[in-house]
């Protein structure tokens, strides 16, 4: 079975990026929603204040009527760049200085400040806020010297972090969406979630991302329903698959087996979506 | 003619950037009319030739400014780039709009298509907004409609024009003001807000 995703157009140039009137209407243009959950496989620490002394705390919300952990959207945006210039190889462009000419940069835009020129990110991630309620629980935390014989030195520190286990609702939109583009971001996507996300990620922040639909359109998908919705946020997606709202192809909807196998293939193999479209 | 007042509330950070100096971006806690408008009509910008002056905006509809209705702001830091001595704007604090953060405006003309529930994306980090309320009606532009009153946004030029008025954010390209309802202020009332239709 063919999906929608895979009669997208192969890939836009820089070229016919630039091309296309800056200003757009998203609806004509064309969006993808993608829904998911993401659910750390570690511990997390997502610092967004200052702080003081040596207290370092994940940032918190309140959102939907409780206090939650909060993820900000560059947190992701951040890893998924660094994880697409190297997966697709580019050369000459690094997360200091965009090149806006390479592949990755048309994907998730940048401004180069030596020539001015800027494209603005296709790919609108937001902040990630759990469905669990924040709870302040205090760990302290020794980082020893490397000479253990030595009984003084070492570093005291508490942090606040984000229990393994704790689930965010995920909401992607991608404008005037390519196969690439989609493609593209599904596997830095998987990559990303295996080096983790946030503060010390070398150690934790490890995420599982588990799709449960893609829509045809902008869906109003919207996080305060799934985190109000009860604790089974993954049944409450697949509800939504069945009837979205908003300007959405339902027959196009991807949900269940059909999903669970394009996921696995395009985040198995660069080719599967790193080559020319059949349609386009 | 149509008149939608509608409350909405933020589902992700985002900014009307406003002060911005030394490491630091501040936020204005409005939305100006041309983002509630983008933001409804799904327009957005893939590039922007940054040497081009600004082109006012025109819409189908008009809107009020999007005013704070339960709105709060946090202090972050960012550190952008592996290098953050290189460059400009690599890091510093910026004071961000919450999730949850609601605000409200109200619309006329040609509307667009609404619906509660309905999601769209705003302000510099195009966060998803929700609309949490709305109230759709007929309204009559008149000068006698009396009650709470929604702010105006106007440019620095036009603002001299008024006796009286109450600045809310000021910027070069725009005044956002709440005004006084004279009896020569034309005006409709919608959702049980009165908003000022200045005949500018």
């Amino acid at each position: 079975m063919t999906t929608f995703i895979e009669q997208l157009p192969a890939r836009w140039g820089i070229s016919q990026l630039f091309d296309t009137p800056g200003r757009i209407n998203m609806l004509r243009e064309g969006v993808i929603t993608l829904v998911g959950v993401k659910r750390l496989e570690s511990e997390a620490l997502f610092v967004s204040s200052e702080g003081g002394g040596t207290l370092r705390e994940t940032a918190k919300v309140t959102f939907a009527g409780k206090e939650r952990y909060w993820w900000l959207a560059r947190k992701v945006a951040g890893v998924m760049r660094r994880v697409m210039l190297s997966e697709l190889e580019v050369q000459g462009c690094t997360v200091d200085e965009p090149c806006i000419n390479c592949a990755v940069c048309g994907l998730l835009g940048g401004l180069n400040t030596t020539t001015n020129r800027a494209l603005a990110s296709r790919v609108k991630l937001q902040d990630l806020i759990s469905l669990e309620e924040y709870e302040y629980d205090e760990k302290f935390r020794i980082r020893m010297r490397d000479d253990l014989v030595q009984t003084e030195g070492h570093t005291i520190f508490q942090e606040v972090i984000v229990p393994p286990g704790t689930r965010f609702p995920f909401i992607v939109r991608i404008i005037k969406p390519s196969r690439f583009d989609v493609g593209a971001f599904l596997y830095a996507n998987r990559i990303a979630d295996g080096l983790g996300y946030g503060n010390y990620s070398k150690l934790r922040g490890d995420t599982s991302t588990h799709w449960l639909a893609i829509f045809d359109g902008f869906a109003h998908v919207s996080a305060y329903d799934l985190l109000t919705g009860g604790d089974d946020i993954e049944a409450n997606i697949k509800a939504l698959g069945d009837d979205p709202s908003g300007p959405v192809n339902k027959a196009n909807t991807l949900t269940g087996e059909v999903l669970e196998a394009l996921v696995r293939e395009w985040t198995s193999s660069k080719e599967a979506w790193g080559g020319e479209s059949s349609s386009a | 003619m149509k008149a939608a007042l509608l409350e909405f509330e933020l589902e992700s950070s985002t900014q009307n950037v406003g002060p911005f100096y030394a490491g630091y971006e501040g936020t204005l806690r409005y939305f100006t009319r041309e983002a509630v408008c983008s933001a409804l009509t799904y327009a957005d910008c893939i590039w922007q030739d940054k040497t081009e002056p600004y082109q006012p905006l025109s819409f189908p509809f008009e809107s009020t400014p999007a005013e704070p209705v339960d709105v709060h702001t946090a202090e972050v830091i960012y550190n952008a780039g592996d290098k953050p001595d290189q460059g400009l704007l690599r890091f510093g604090k910026q004071d961000l709009l919450l999730p949850g953060s609601r605000f409200r405006c109200a619309l006329w003309g040609d509307l667009p298509r609404l619906a509660e529930g309905q999601v769209f994306l705003i302000g510099k980090k195009r966060a998803p907004a929700r609309i949490a309320q709305l109230t759709i009606e007929n309204v009559e532009p008149n000068y006698a409609a009396k009650g709470p009153t929604l702010p105006v946004q106007l440019p620095p030029d036009a603002v001299t024009h008024y006796l009286a008025f109450a600045p809310l954010v000021g910027t070069q390209r725009y005044f956002i003001l709440r005004l006084p309802l004279t009896p020569d202020l034309r005006r409709f009332g919608v959702g049980g807000y009165v908003v000022p239709w200045p005949e500018v």
